[in-house]
C-alpha cells in the first residue's frame, strides 16, 4: 500500500457552531487520483479547506505523516479570480514558484524555466506572454493548472476543473489530468459536481452527503442505489466507451 | 514660462509643489491595489480615518500627522479583524468605518474653537502651508514604502490576486495583507496633512483608473499611474494659483481629468 500524505482521523469540520462534517476518516495516499463528489452543500468545500490547511478541525485530527505539510498545487475555480488584474499568463504561472523562492527574493531564470515547463505541460506555452484577460475560460483554467504545477506539488488539488467547459474542452482537461497523474506520478484530488467527469478519471472516490462520508471505487460509490438515495432520482448507470456513466432517467420529481 | 518661474520662485510654492507631487505619485501607485482589489470604498474610508485621527490631535493640541497616522493604523487594524466569511460583508464594515469616521471628525471639531477652519483644513488640506520638515518626512516614509513594495512585490501581488492559493502555498495572508495596508495607511496619513481627505481619495482612484485604461502591462500601468499622479498634482497646484481657486479641490479635479482621455483613447483603439 502506498504511503499516506494526509490522514483525516475522526475529523469534525464546521464554522463556529455550525457543524458541516461530523466525522471524516480518510487518507490521501501517494499516487492517488482521488475524486471528491457530493451534492451542493454536502461539505466538499469545507473538506477541501481542511485538506488545504485553511480550516482547522473542531475535533479529531488531520495528520501529515511526513512530519511536514505536503506541498499542494491548488487549481481554484476560475470564477473566484478577479479578471481585471493586468497579468500575463507567465505571471500567473510564476506565482506557483513564490513559496519555493521565499519572501524578499526575486524570481530567477530557473523559476521562469519551471513556470514555462508548467505552461507547456498544461498545453498553453504559446500563450505565455498573453494577458490573462484575453484567454477563453478553458485557457484560464489551464493557466491556473500551470500555476499549480509550477509549485512542483506533491498533491495537485483541482476544484471543479471542467466547470463551464464544452465537451471538447472538458475531454481535453480530463485527458490532461490523467496524463499528469500517470506520467508525473502526481497525487491528484479532483473535486467536482460532475459525477461522470470524476468517474472518468478517479481511481478512488469519496462521496459526501449530509455529513456522511463514503469511500470506494467508481463502481461501488457511484451506484444507482446510493446516487438514487442522495439525489432522489431514478439513476441509471451504464458503461459507454469504457467509461462509468451516470444518468438520471427522469429529472422531474 | 516666466509666470511659472515667478510662481515657483517662491519657496512656499516650491515646497507645496514637492509635497503635492510626492503625494500624487505615491498614492497613485498605492491606489492600484485599492482599485484592483475592488476595495475603492476603503480608499474613501482611509482618508476619513486619518481625518478623524488628525481632528482628535488638533483638539488635543498635538501634531495632527501623528493623530492621522494613529487613526489610519488603528482603523486598518480594526477592519482586518472582520472575517471575509463572516455575517458582515467587508464592504459593510468599511462603510461603517467611513460613516463613523466622517461624523466623529465633525463632532470632535464642533467642540474646537477653530472648528470651521480645522474642518476645511482636513477636507481640502493645507498644501500652501507645507513645511520643509514635512517634505523630508514624506520623502522618508514614501521612500521606505517604495523600497518595501519593491522587495515584497510578488507577495503583495499574490495575496491580492488569489489569497486562497497564496494561503495554500503557505503564505501568511494576514501578515502580508497587514503589511500592505499599513504601508497604505502610513502614506495616506502623511498625505492628509498637505492634501486633505478629498485630494487623497482622488489621488488613490483617478490616476490608477486612467492607467488601467491605458495598458494591460503591469510595469506600464505602474509607471503611468505614478506619472499621472505627479503631473495632475503639479497641474492642479499651478492652475489653482493662476485661477485663484482653492488648491485642494483643484488638484482633486485635475487628478480625475486623465480618465476621460484614457477612456476615449481606449475606445478609439478598440474601434480602429
Amino acid at each position: 500500500m502506498s504511503f499516506p500524505l494526509i490522514e483525516f482521523r475522526n475529523a469534525k469540520f464546521g464554522y463556529g457552531r455550525k457543524i458541516v462534517l461530523e466525522s471524516v476518516s480518510i487518507d490521501i495516499r501517494r499516487g492517488d487520483l482521488l475524486g471528491l463528489v457530493g451534492p451542493n452543500g454536502s461539505g466538499k468545500t469545507t473538506l477541501l479547506r481542511g485538506m488545504l490547511g485553511q480550516l482547522s478541525p473542531l475535533a479529531g485530527e488531520v495528520l501529515r505523516p511526513q512530519g511536514r505539510p505536503s506541498r499542494i498545487g491548488f487549481m481554484p475555480q476560475r470564477e473566484n479570480l478577479n479578471p481585471i488584474w493586468p497579468l500575463r499568463v507567465i505571471d500567473v504561472a510564476l506565482m506557483g514558484r513564490l513559496v519555493l523562492r521565499g519572501p524578499l527574493r526575486r524570481f530567477t531564470a530557473d523559476d521562469i524555466a519551471e513556470a514555462t515547463r508548467a505552461l507547456d505541460a498544461a498545453g498553453i506555452a504559446h500563450l505565455a506572454r498573453e494577458p490573462v484577460s484575453r484567454l477563453s475560460g478553458g485557457q484560464v483554467q489551464r493557466a491556473l493548472l500551470a500555476r499549480a504545477l509550477a509549485a512542483q506539488p506533491e498533491i495537485l488539488v483541482l476544484d471543479e476543473p471542467t466547470t463551464g467547459m464544452d465537451l471538447g474542452g472538458s475531454t481535453a482537461m480530463l485527458r490532461l489530468i490523467r496524463s499528469l497523474h500517470k506520467e508525473r506520478q502526481l497525487t491528484v484530488l479532483f473535486v467536482s459536481h460532475d459525477l461522470n467527469a470524476v468517474a472518468a478519471v478517479a481511481t478512488r472516490i469519496v462521496l459526501l452527503h449530509e455529513g456522511v462520508v463514503r469511500e470506494g471505487d467508481a463502481e461501488t460509490i457511484l451506484s444507482a442505489d446510493i446516487l438514487g438515495q442522495i439525489y432522489h432520482l431514478d439513476v441509471v448507470i451504464g458503461n459507454i466507451a469504457g467509461h462509468h456513466v451516470v444518468a438520471a432517467r427522469d429529472a422531474r420529481p | 514660462m516666466t509666470a511659472l518661474a515667478e510662481i515657483y520662485g517662491q519657496s512656499f510654492m516650491r515646497d507645496a509643489l514637492c509635497a503635492a507631487v510626492l503625494s500624487g505619485a505615491m498614492l497613485a501607485y498605492l491606489g492600484l491595489f485599492i482599485v484592483l482589489r475592488r476595495t475603492v470604498f476603503l480608499g474613501a474610508a482611509l482618508p476619513q480615518l486619518a481625518a478623524l485621527g488628525a481632528a482628535g490631535a488638533m483638539v488635543a493640541g498635538i501634531p495632527p500627522t501623528g493623530g492621522a497616522l494613529a487613526g489610519t493604523i488603528l482603523g486598518v487594524a480594526a477592519l482586518s479583524l472582520v472575517s471575509p466569511r463572516g455575517r458582515v460583508p467587508a464592504d459593510g464594515a468599511v462603510g461603517v468605518a467611513f460613516a463613523l469616521a466622517s461624523s466623529a471628525t465633525l463632532l470632535i471639531l464642533a467642540r474646537s474653537a477653530q472648528g470651521e477652519t480645522h474642518v476645511l483644513q482636513i477636507l481640502s488640506g493645507d498644501i500652501l502651508g507645507t513645511t520643509q520638515v514635512e517634505i523630508f518626512w514624506m520623502a522618508g516614509i514614501f521612500g521606505a514604502t517604495a523600497l518595501l513594495h519593491y522587495a515584497c512585490w510578488k507577495e503583495f501581488l499574490f495575496v491580492s490576486y488569489d489569497p486562497d492559493m497564496a494561503a495554500t502555498l503557505g503564505l501568511r495572508i494576514r501578515f502580508w495583507d497587514g503589511l500592505l495596508f499599513f504601508s497604505l495607511a502610513a502614506c495616506v496619513a502623511l498625505a492628509l496633512r498637505v492634501s486633505g481627505a478629498i485630494v487623497s481619495f482622488a489621488f488613490l482612484i483617478g490616476p490608477s483608473v486612467a492607467a488601467l485604461l491605458v495598458s494591460r502591462r503591469f510595469p506600464v500601468i505602474i509607471a503611468t499611474a505614478i506619472i499621472l499622479g505627479a503631473l495632475s498634482a503639479a497641474a492642479g497646484l499651478t492652475l489653482s494659483f493662476f485661477e485663484d481657486l482653492p488648491s485642494g479641490p483643484t488638484i482633486a479635479a485635475c487628478s480625475l481629468v486623465p480618465i476621460l482621455p484614457a477612456m476615449l483613447g481606449r475606445w478609439f483603439v478598440r474601434e480602429a
